[in-house]
């Protein structure tokens, strides 16, 4: 019932990627959630079966209030602040800046995560994404390399279930649905647009619910229906000539894959130097869920996968 | 033999103690109550239910005009107040089985008589030590003595009188504070006495909204019930029709003729109890505790009448607190609300309030949003002729807390059930507003007064 009341409700994207909607919580503590741009997943509740309540509103409250005076983040005067600088613009941090502000920071300090790196061999996949591509007709999109990652992680998260977890209260919960977002920029933020059980769909299918998504986000439509319940996201920063990096994770889901260019390298093959299309994978997860091994033996299914998609029938 | 302890007792078996000492048991302690008296205590024996049950009379009476208007025929209205008295001796019979019968249920050992605690976890009872883990005080309010020119005099009475009595006072002086003497001043009024009510305020429920107080006010001046503000007695001297009391108030000074002043001024329990040997002060007006009901020493906790003035003296704030005792007794985490204190008034119109007043609201820093519905807006308030009452709905413009809800008008007590309901689970106006209560009931008022807080009432001319 309270779900139905929020879609007809807000339609705002960022009630979407607050993922801790769907705590139990009281109307005035949502109300001061909203207010604060806090994030209900963040906050423990101490009402009757674990409710988030007005005092666990407050509480946490006071507890970045405390924080923040530690990091000396006290406003200071404008003048005496920012010496020899002069402001050009001030952004205030609210609505969806808010809510990404909070879960961001809510994620580093309340999770423990770790990165892996990788490089798989890239030439299948991009072979894969030619062959697709050719067989289109006049006007038909084309397949991205998303669309062929978020089967390809769909696919490694059924070998690896555990890693398509959260964290509950005091409970890790394996999901059973596969869930993978893909990252987005909007017009002003970051929006991470969910495809639904990509375990059970084709390629082009996966393919034509991300372009659908892409064109709400750019149109400004997503529905917080398009954004919640995510199990893993992918972020790919390869249209930036971005290799490595160390995404943050989405909390309550438990890992990130990073995907980064696509790139012609030097590789050695049977001593010899040879040019080799390449593609660098970095994988962030939850090291209190997830331990080393078993996220390293996820990532290497993941370059196993991309490097011969074959695989995915099996 | 090794000496039992038991994990939790309780000194005091009334509205407080009773459910404190079921929730230890119902917690797998082994629990024992002490009770000096009637199990039920003040509420059940002499204070709500008794009194509540003469509001439900004097209720009835005064419901007769509307049933005149509506083309019923009364003739011969008899008053008897010896059968009225017979009746509600044997329900509180009734239910003080009752309780000894719940306790018994839930394994709570009962003991009668006087409790004295001799030290840390060491209580004597009827010659005997005892030993426990923890301590539930639980003993309620004792009466005070009014204190003015002749208040020892035998005419001036508390309410425990009219319980002994056979014949009502013709006449009556209610003089005090104490919501409780409003309900009185009516039910004498109403069986046939002059009522003077007299307060030492500014106004009768000084301490609730002023929306509220102003409509009672006109509503017992209506009926005939003399209201006498920033009251005090000179003297009181006995005579031979009576008693004459010397009365100052802000009309001036007059002489009363009177056959009765009945005052109510109760104080917290705490003497004789041997609070001096666990550090805690028996001569303060009562003990503190804290959010968890523990008094200053540990493993003792004090609940209901015994932890504030007389104006906190609720036997629902007694049972809530004492069940919160009982569970921190029992090594649980359970603290008081203060959001959801809840008054209610068995006078007709029946007044309830909950939470802050607008006042209340504002010193305590709130952008304060106040709205209200009266209930001859109200479809069922007008079928019962409902003129004077109100609802009233205070909140906060930040996050749209309901900060209060105050009522006067038939069944507001009821109301008030519905209103500490939306307060305890921390509804905001917008919620109470989109409440579908079902039509026509008074109760219908409660969204549409939520709704002019939030500045679009739908029925509001």
């Amino acid at each position: 019932m309270e779900e139905k009341a929020k879609t007809t409700r807000a339609l705002s994207p960022t009630r979407g990627i607050i993922p801790g909607d769907r705590k139990k919580s009281s109307p005035l503590a949502k109300a001061m959630a909203r207010s604060h741009g806090l994030n209900l997943a963040g906050i423990k509740g101490t009402g009757p079966g674990g409710r988030i309540v007005r005092d666990d509103i407050l509480r946490n409250l006071k507890e970045k209030e405390a924080v923040a005076k530690k990091q000396g983040a006290v406003p200071m005067p404008v003048d005496k602040a920012f010496p020899g600088k002069e402001t050009l613009e001030t952004i205030p941090i609210s609505g969806i800046r808010r809510a990404i502000f909070d879960n961001m920071y809510m994620s580093l300090s309340q999770t423990a995560q770790l990165t892996l790196h990788t490089e798989a061999c890239g030439e299948a996949l991009t072979g894969l994404r030619d062959r697709f591509n050719k067989r289109l007709g006049k006007g038909e999109t084309k397949v991205s390399y998303n669309a062929i990652l978020v089967k390809i992680v769909a696919t490694a998260l059924r070998l690896h279930p555990k890693i398509n977890a959260s964290v509950e209260g005091d409970e890790i919960r394996v999901w059973q649905q596969i869930h993978i977002g893909v990252a987005m920029e909007s017009e002003d933020a970051l929006v991470v647009p969910v495809i639904r059980n990509p375990d059970l769909k084709s390629i082009t299918e996966i393919n034509q619910e991300l372009n659908e998504l892409i064109v709400k986000t750019r149109d400004n439509r997503l529905l917080p229906d398009d954004l919640a319940n995510g199990t893993f996201t992918i972020s790919n920063l390869g249209f930036a000539d971005i290799d490595y990096f160390t995404p943050i994770l989405r909390p309550p889901e438990s890992a990130l894959l990073g995907v980064g260019r696509i790139v012609e390298k030097p590789v050695i093959k049977d001593s010899q130097i040879i040019p080799e299309t390449r593609v660098a994978l970095s994988l962030t997860f939850d090291h209190r869920i997830i331990d080393g091994a078993p996220g390293a033996r996820f990532l290497k299914t993941v370059k196993e996968v991309v490097e011969d998609p074959v695989l995915m029938i099996g | 033999m090794t000496e039992e302890i038991y994990d939790v007792i309780v000194l005091g078996g009334g509205a407080g103690g009773v459910p404190a000492a079921i929730r230890a048991a119902q917690l797998g302690g082994k629990v024992a109550v002490i009770e000096g008296r009637d199990f039920g205590g003040q509420c059940m024996n002499r204070g709500c239910i008794p009194f509540g049950h003469m509001m439900v009379a004097a209720n009835m009476l005064g419901a007769l005009s509307l049933g005149k208007a509506m083309g019923l025929g009364f003739s011969g209205i008899s008053k008897d107040y010896a059968a009225l008295i017979k009746r509600q001796d044997g329900l509180i019979a009734f239910m003080r089985e009752g309780v000894r019968g719940t306790l018994k249920k839930n394994r709570v050992e009962i003991i009668e008589g006087r409790a004295k605690i001799t030290g840390k976890g060491k209580i004597t009872v009827n010659g005997k030590t005892i030993s426990c883990k923890n301590i539930i005080l639980a003993t309620g309010a004792q009466w005070l003595p009014p204190e003015f020119p002749g208040s020892d005099l035998k005419e001036v009475v508390n309410s425990d009188y009219l319980l002994d009595t056979e014949t009502l006072p013709r006449r009556a002086l209610l003089f005090g504070r104490s919501p409780w003497l409003i309900e009185i001043a009516q039910f004498l009024h109403r069986f046939g006495s002059r009522s003077i009510l007299a307060t030492q305020d500014t106004t009768i429920l000084s301490d609730e909204s002023k929306t509220i107080t102003a409509r009672l006010r006109k509503a017992l001046k209506n009926e005939g019930i003399e209201i006498k503000t920033q009251a005090e007695i000179v003297a009181a001297t006995e005579n031979k029709d009576g008693l004459h009391v010397d009365l100052n108030s802000k009309n001036g000074r007059e002489t009363l003729a009177v056959d009765n002043v009945i005052t109510i001024e109760r104080g917290a329990a705490l003497k004789d109890l041997g609070l001096k040997s666990i550090n805690l002060d028996e001569d303060s007006p009562y003990l503190t505790v804290n959010s968890s009901m523990e008094t200053a020493t540990e493993g003792v906790y004090a609940i209901g009448d015994l932890t504030g003035p007389q104006s906190r003296h609720y036997s629902h704030l007694a049972s809530e607190t004492g069940i919160i005792a009982a569970e921190n007794a029992m090594g649980n985490d359970a603290s008081i609300n203060p959001r959801t204190s809840t008054r209610a008034l068995f006078t007709q119109p029946e007044v309830a309030c909950v939470g802050l007043t607008p006042k209340e609201a504002k010193s305590a820093g709130y952008d304060v949003v106040v709205g209200a519905a009266p209930l001859f807006m109200n479809p069922y308030g007008m079928i019962i002729s409902e003129n004077q009452g109100i609802v009233e709905v205070v909140g906060e413009k930040r996050y749209g807390e309901v900060l209060g809800i105050h009522i006067i008008g038939r069944d507001a007590s009821e109301m008030a059930g519905q209103a500490v309901l939306a307060i305890q689970m921390e509804a905001t106006i917008e919620e109470l507003s989109r409440v579908p209560f079902p039509h026509p009931t008074l109760s219908e008022s409660l969204a549409e007064a939520a709704r002019d807080a939030l500045g679009k009432p739908i029925y509001l001319p």
